[in-house]
């Protein structure tokens, strides 16, 4: 008992004693709330997200945020405890490049241009969406909303809480955006042709229609900030989106291209010496035949979705086993990564991703650091979330099993340390065990 | 003959008219005298009758023990009296001139200038007892422009306030064309921030489209700061945000209801009246709507004075309205309704509608 005391008030006098946990100026008031309102969580694994593992483990929560991360020295008097002596726990998962959660699933671009960078898909994502929910009961907690592939340069992404009750279930994250120059923006509309009843011209007249023509838009819009940022003039794009392209070449907001093929890899790190702005890749499922130029300019990549057995448009780039082994592969080869689930059809979801990854070489630390800390740091959120370290948010995922194994599903799963799913009544009956 | 005898023999030659179809008019500062079983106000109060004794178009007293000596008198034995009822958002009489989709913001378009007082969805609308409504441009603009509150009897120029009412906004996918800008709800806000920046024009009411959750979250984060009198039409998932709904001290408006509305629907009246949440209906410009909305509202759970006062005293205060009609209260306007039972009871039949101190002909021909 008075070990657990020094290990809690070591935690309550840490100089990473969290930020956010009231009464650590004193010591006495914040442990006797520790007493009376933290949840305490036990586990036979606690994995903290960046490759550390206690064994067994313990989790102590107050406030919708950790406090204290440890092996299992005995528990404080008549906190909430939730015994998982036979369960596995992990943060909660973080997907950098989802496509769910918006109130539409397609066509919710902006098409009045091609170049949206002044917009933001956090207007048009959908807190009551199922899609969140559903993605709160596999264990993902943390989503990086990501625009549709509609436009060239498209909006900035929202990082999102799939569930819970926060104030706001939008985090604090550096601004994004995001550009395709591939197929997808010039295959709305019916391959450019205006929709039935409009007439002959439209603005959607004015799209590209191949790749070239889409690397030309967007290389435009660059000149084009560049030009307004020089002269004041812009050009044909809104000039609030040739603000933020300026914000993105001065390395204040951020750039991800989507680009599955390597050739469209090669055209992003082209644009990249040409205009020295900085850039992720988004999805890159053919990331392994650039695993040279990707290292030697550490550019970082999100990568997935991959399938065992892919069907749809993308089959094709997507079969090889090759593709399969591409997180191992990056990873050997030192290049930053996260995995995503994208929109999550065919397959599982994000713990699969990690679990596929896993099978094809990733280690089981690296594995889980790409579906949690890896991500939350990609997307500039790791201060906050993607690891269970006293400061850090209250996203955890208790498995039934070893973690991302296709036999383990998620028991219990907390954002800001309220219960988004718990099939056992854990926290209710934590509640009921505490004594005063 | 005595005061007594002379008072009655108007009377009996008003009834004689009345019932050959004539509608009697006081001459100027006569008093109109009316006796009714029983007098719903509009704000709660179910007063037993007395007379109601109506002079230059305005309500003078609700409780005369006689009618004054010069009134013209009218009775109507076991009938009830309410305030007239009133649509917040209609396109009334319009033919289509209250869409104008060119451009996506057009906050100086006046509905007034769609206003034709002549058509004769008026009177249809005047004779079932709907006595003012609000004049709305369409839903296919993020900012349509500014409503007109006319009344629906009266001369040609009876739109009230100088024709400037609330401002009308649309926060769904209805504003979002596919061949005009904003295409999506991304844009449509990106261009609504602008819009607010610049200061938000006139001082009514903003009243909004919304549907879904994220749409009243959304409309809440851009125009609470504004601080004017807010009101969400026609909300699809009020029953899901009422928590919002209730912190925003916003009004809703609702239906119409039909016999096809799902219970659910039915009762989101209900539920929000429970929660406090100010509810007023529409009927798309239709007495007889309204009075099925606030009926089918009742049967689900609502308090009939809440239904009532759903369809006077809320809309009235919507439209910039309070203190001038809406409630039958001295002082105010004399627009009022008198039904041979409930005026929630579409069995009941209309005795007499009176738009400011008018007495409308119920005759239709």
């Amino acid at each position: 008992m008075t070990f657990a005391l020094s290990f809690l008030m070591a935690a309550a006098l840490a100089p990473a004693a969290p930020s956010g946990a009231p009464g650590t100026s004193d010591p006495a008031t914040f442990a006797a709330r520790l007493r009376t309102e933290s949840i305490v969580l036990t586990a036979k694994e606690v994995h903290v997200g960046d490759g550390t593992v206690h064994r067994p483990g313990t989790v102590v929560i107050l406030d919708g945020k950790v406090v204290a991360v440890g092996p299992n020295p005995g528990l404080p008097l008549s906190s909430r405890v939730i015994d998982c002596d036979e369960f596995f726990v992990t943060p909660g998962l973080v997907d950098a490049a989802c496509q769910l959660g918006t109130h539409a699933r397609t066509g919710f671009s902006e098409q009045s241009s091609e170049v949206i960078a002044h917009l933001s898909v956090r207007d048009s994502v959908d807190l009551a969406s199922e899609d969140l929910e559903q993605l709160a009961r596999e264990g993902v907690t943390t989503v990086y909303v990501t625009p549709e592939a509609a436009s060239v340069i498209g909006s900035q992404g929202a990082a999102v809480k799939t569930g819970g009750k926060g104030v706001s279930r939008f985090l604090d994250a550096p601004p994004s955006i995001k550009a395709n120059l591939a197929e997808e923006s010039w295959s709305r509309g019916g391959r450019n042709q205006t929709p039935r009843g409009f007439g002959n011209i439209t603005f959607l007249t004015r799209r590209p229609t191949t790749r070239m023509g889409s690397n030309w838009v967007f290389r435009k819009a660059f000149y084009d900030a560049l030009r307004l940022r020089e002269t004041g003039q812009g050009g044909d794009s809104p000039e609030a989106a040739l603000k933020v392209l300026t914000q993105v070449l001065e390395g204040q907001v951020g750039l991800r291209i989507q680009a599955r093929r390597a050739h469209d890899i090669h055209a992003a790190q082209r644009h990249a010496e040409e205009f020295g702005y900085t850039h992720m890749i988004e999805y890159g499922i053919e990331a392994h035949l650039c695993l040279d130029l990707l290292a030697a300019h550490q550019t970082p990549v999100i990568y997935g979705p991959i399938f065992v057995r892919p069907t749809g448009a993308t089959a094709a780039e997507r079969g090889a086993e090759s593709v399969l082994t591409t997180p191992a592969r990056l990873a050997e080869r030192g290049i930053p990564f996260c995995l995503t689930a994208c929109d999550g059809s065919g397959e599982d979801g994000l713990a699969r991703q990690a679990g596929l990854a896993m099978r094809f070489g990733l280690s089981p630390e690296q594995s889980l650091a790409s579906v949690t800390s890896a991500a939350a740091d990609l997307l500039g959120i790791g201060d906050q979330v993607g690891r269970l370290q006293s400061g850090k948010q209250a996203d955890l995922v208790v498995w039934s099993g070893s973690p991302l194994v296709d036999t383990s599903r998620p028991l219990l799963v907390l954002v800001d340390g309220h219960a988004v799913l718990d099939r056992n009544g854990w926290m209710d009956n934590a509640d009921k065990t505490s004594s005063d | 003959m005595n005061r007594r005898e002379i008072g009655m023999i108007p009377a009996a030659w008003i009834l004689c008219a009345w019932a050959a179809g004539a509608a009697p008019e006081p001459a100027p500062g006569q008093a109109l005298a009316l006796k009714v079983d029983r007098v719903l106000t509009g704000t709660g109060e179910d007063l037993s009758g007395g007379w109601v004794v109506v002079r230059d178009g305005r309500i003078e007293s609700l409780d005369a023990k006689t009618a004054p000596g010069d009134a013209l008198v009218l009775e109507f034995p076991g009938a009830t009296m309410c305030p007239g009822f009133i649509d917040p958002v209609t396109s009334l009489g319009a033919n289509g001139d209250l869409e104008e989709p060119a451009r996506a913001f057009t906050p100086d378009a006046q509905a007034a200038d769609a206003f034709h007082p002549f058509h004769e969805a008026y009177e249809k609308a005047a004779r079932g007892g709907l006595t003012t409504v609000g004049l709305s441009p369409g839903s296919r603009n993020l900012v349509g422009g500014t409503m007109a509150v006319v009344h629906t009897f009266g001369d040609a120029d009876r739109a009230v306030l100088g024709g400037a009412g609330p401002l009308r906004l649309c926060m769904t996918s209805a504003a979002q064309l596919d061949d005009r800008e904003p295409t999506s709800r991304m844009g449509a806000m990106y261009h609504m921030r602008q819009f607010v920046e610049a200061g938000v024009p006139g001082q009514g009411a903003l009243l909004v489209d919304v549907q879904s959750t994220d749409e009243v979250r959304l409309t809440l984060d851009l125009l609470k700061a504004v601080g004017r009198p807010l009101v969400f039409l026609r909300p699809a998932d009020a029953m899901e945000c009422v928590d919002l709904l209730q912190g925003s001290h916003a009004t809703v408006v609702l239906g119409p209801f039909t016999t096809s509305s799902s219970r659910r629907a039915l009762r989101t009246a209900a539920h929000l009246e429970s929660r406090g949440i100010p509810v007023a209906f529409t009927g798309q410009g239709s007495a007889v709507q309204l009075r099925l909305t606030a009926a089918l509202a009742v049967r689900e759970g609502m308090t009939p004075a809440g239904a009532l006062m759903a369809i006077t005293a809320a809309p009235a205060d919507i439209l910039g309205l309070h203190g001038q009609t809406g409630r039958v209260a001295a002082g105010q306007r004399a627009d009022l309704l008198v039904v041979s039972g409930d005026p929630l009871d579409l069995s009941a039949k209309v005795e007499a509608v009176l738009v400011g101190g008018v007495l409308v002909d119920l005759e239709d021909d």
